[in-house]
C-alpha cells in the first residue's frame, strides 16, 4: 500500500461473530452480525456504507447482504483471489476505493463456516479444470497423486527448507507452542486455557512427515511456516528462524511479538481476516496479550500483506 | 467379493495440458518446448513463457531425476489412495521439476537427492500417471 493511500484512508472500526465449530446459523447471518458490530464500533448506520469487499471464495453475496443490512447504493465492490493468502488485498482494495474517491464507506468482510460446512482441509478429489480464484487451476497437477491439502502443498516447501538450513520439526514446534500460548489467553480462540509443551507438540501424530505434525496445522491447513514467512519478509536471515525462535522472540516481551491472538493455528482460521482484527486491536492497545506502546503492525499472509499503523 | 482395487482418480485433461497425461497413457514422460527459442517447460503452457511463441512441442524426456523434495503423506486419508502416501519433486535430468509419488519404496528410504526414474500408474478412467521409483540396481 503507497503511503498515499496509508494517510487518506483508516480501518474505523471491526466487529466479529464468536469463532465456533458450530455456528448454528447462515453464512449471511454471520457477516451480517459482524458488520453490525463494526459499524457499531465505527459509529456508523449502514446507510453510510457504499462499498463491500471480500475474498472470492467467500459464499455471502453482496447483493443479500445489501438486503439483509439495509444498504441503500453501492458505488463500489470487489474481491480477492487465493482464499486467506490475498486476505489482506481485501484490505488495499477497500483503502483504494477511499482513496480515489470512488466510495466513502468500505466493509471488508469475511464468513467461513469451516467446520459445519465445506471444509478445505480434508482430502477432496474434486479438481476442476478451471479456476475458482483460489489456485485451484494448479490443482489438477496434485490430484492425481494425492496431493490434496494445504498441509500437503506446503510440506513440500517445508521439507527443502528443512534440508537446506538444518532445520527440525521441533524448530517448528517452538513456534507453535508460543502461538497456543497467546490463543491460550485469549478467550475468543478455539484454544483459550489449553496451551501445550513442546513434548506435547512432538508426540502429536504426523501429517506429512518430515515437516508437519497435527500441532503444526491450523484448524483447517498449514500454519508452521511461519519460520519461513520471517525470512522471505527480510526479518531474519536465511536459515536464522530456528535460532531467532528458541530465543522467545515471538513472545509478548520479545523483539517481535507475533500473532498474538495465537494465529491461525491458535485462535481460529477466519482466513487471515482475524489476524487484521487483531493488528487493531494492538494498535488500539485493546489485545489481550497487549505489547506495549504497539504502533506499527505488519499483517502477512502467504500472498498479501499490509503494515497498519496508529495514527 | 474383495474390495476394488485402490485407483487413484485421473487426470483432469483441459486444452492446456491434455499432451502431457495422452502421452503418460502411452507410457510417455514428456515436457513442452517452445518451437521457437527451445525453451523447455513444464507443466505444459498456452504459450512460450520467454518469447510468447504459440509453436508448442511436446518432446519426449529421459524419465531420470533426482529428488528435490519429499513429503509423506499420512492424514487426512481418502479411499482413492494407499497411506502414506509419498509425494515429491523431482528435477528431471532436463533441467524440468515435476510433482509426483514415490513408489516400490519404504516412506524411511527417502531422501533429497535420491536418484529415481519413471514409472506410471493406473488410475480410474483407464488413464495412467507417471511416477518415480529408485533408480539404479533394485532391491
Amino acid at each position: 500500500m503507497s503511503p498515499g493511500i496509508g494517510r487518506s484512508t483508516a480501518i474505523i472500526g471491526v466487529g466479529q461473530t464468536e469463532f465456533s465449530k458450530a455456528a448454528g446459523r447462515s453464512e449471511t447471518q454471520l457477516a451480517s452480525e459482524a458488520i453490525v458490530s463494526a459499524l457499531g464500533d465505527a459509529g456508523l448506520t449502514s446507510g453510510e456504507v457504499d462499498g463491500l469487499v471480500s475474498y472470492t471464495i467467500d459464499p455471502v453475496e453482496e447483493t443479500e447482504l445489501v438486503r439483509a443490512l439495509g444498504i441503500p447504493e453501492i458505488a463500489f465492490s470487489s474481491r480477492v483471489p487465493y482464499g486467506g493468502g490475498g486476505s489482506q488485498g481485501v484490505l488495499l482494495h477497500a483503502a483504494s476505493a477511499v482513496a480515489s474517491g470512488i466510495a466513502e464507506v468500505v466493509v471488508a468482510y469475511r464468513a467461513v463456516k469451516a467446520r459445519s460446512g465445506a471444509r478445505f482441509g480434508r482430502a477432496e478429489v474434486g479438481a476442476r479444470a478451471t479456476s475458482q480464484h483460489s489456485g485451484s487451476t494448479a490443482m489438477q497437477w496434485c490430484t492425481p497423486y494425492g496431493v490434496l491439502t494445504p498441509a500437503a502443498w506446503m510440506s513440500l516447501n517445508a521439507t527443502r527448507y528443512m534440508h537446506a538450513y538444518g532445520v527440525t520439526n521441533e524448530d517448528f514446534g517452538r513456534a507453535v507452542v508460543q502461538l497456543r500460548a497467546y490463543a491460550a489467553s485469549n478467550p475468543n480462540s478455539h484454544f483459550y486455557g489449553k496451551p501445550i509443551s513442546l513434548e506435547d507438540h512432538q508426540s502429536s501424530r504426523w501429517i506429512a512427515e518430515p515437516a508437519l505434525r497435527l500441532f503444526d496445522c491450523c484448524q483447517e491447513t498449514d500454519g508452521s511456516l511461519l519460520l519461513m514467512q520471517l525470512e522471505g519478509l527480510g526479518l531474519c536471515g536465511p536459515g536464522e528462524a530456528k535460532d531467532f525462535v528458541a530465543d522467545g522472540q515471538l513472545g509478548p516481551k520479545g523483539g517481535l511479538p507475533c500473532n498474538t491472538n495465537g494465529g491461525l493455528i491458535g485462535e481460529g482460521y477466519i482466513h487471515g481476516m482475524n489476524l487484521t482484527l487483531e493488528a487493531v486491536r494492538q494498535l488500539r492497545g485493546l489485545s489481550v496479550n497487549q505489547v506495549d506502546d504497539a504502533r506499527t503492525v505488519l499483517v502477512s499472509a502467504s500472498r498479501t500483506g499490509v503494515i497498519l499503523q496508529r495514527p | 467379493m474383495r474390495p476394488a482395487p485402490v485407483r487413484r482418480p485421473a487426470p483432469i485433461l483441459t486444452e492446456d495440458n491434455h499432451t502431457f497425461w495422452e502421452a503418460a497413457r502411452e507410457g510417455r514422460l514428456v515436457g513442452q518446448r517452445c518451437g521457437e527459442c527451445g525453451l523447455l517447460c513444464h507443466p505444459p503452457r498456452p504459450l512460450c513463457p520467454a518469447c510468447h511463441s504459440l509453436q508448442r512441442q511436446v518432446v519426449d524426456l529421459s524419465g531420470s531425476g533426482v529428488v528435490y523434495s519429499y513429503s509423506i503423506l499420512h492424514h487426512p486419508q481418502h479411499p482413492s489412495f494407499n497411506y502414506p502416501v509419498i509425494a515429491v519433486l523431482v528435477d528431471l535430468d532436463e533441467g524440468l521439476r515435476v510433482l509426483s509419488n514415490l513408489v516400490d519404496t519404504r516412506p524411511g528410504d527417502v531422501h533429497i537427492g535420491m536418484a529415481v526414474e519413471v514409472a506410471f500408474a493406473p488410475t480410474t478412467d483407464d488413464m495412467v500417471v507417471p511416477v518415480f521409483r529408485p533408480r539404479g540396481p533394485r532391491r
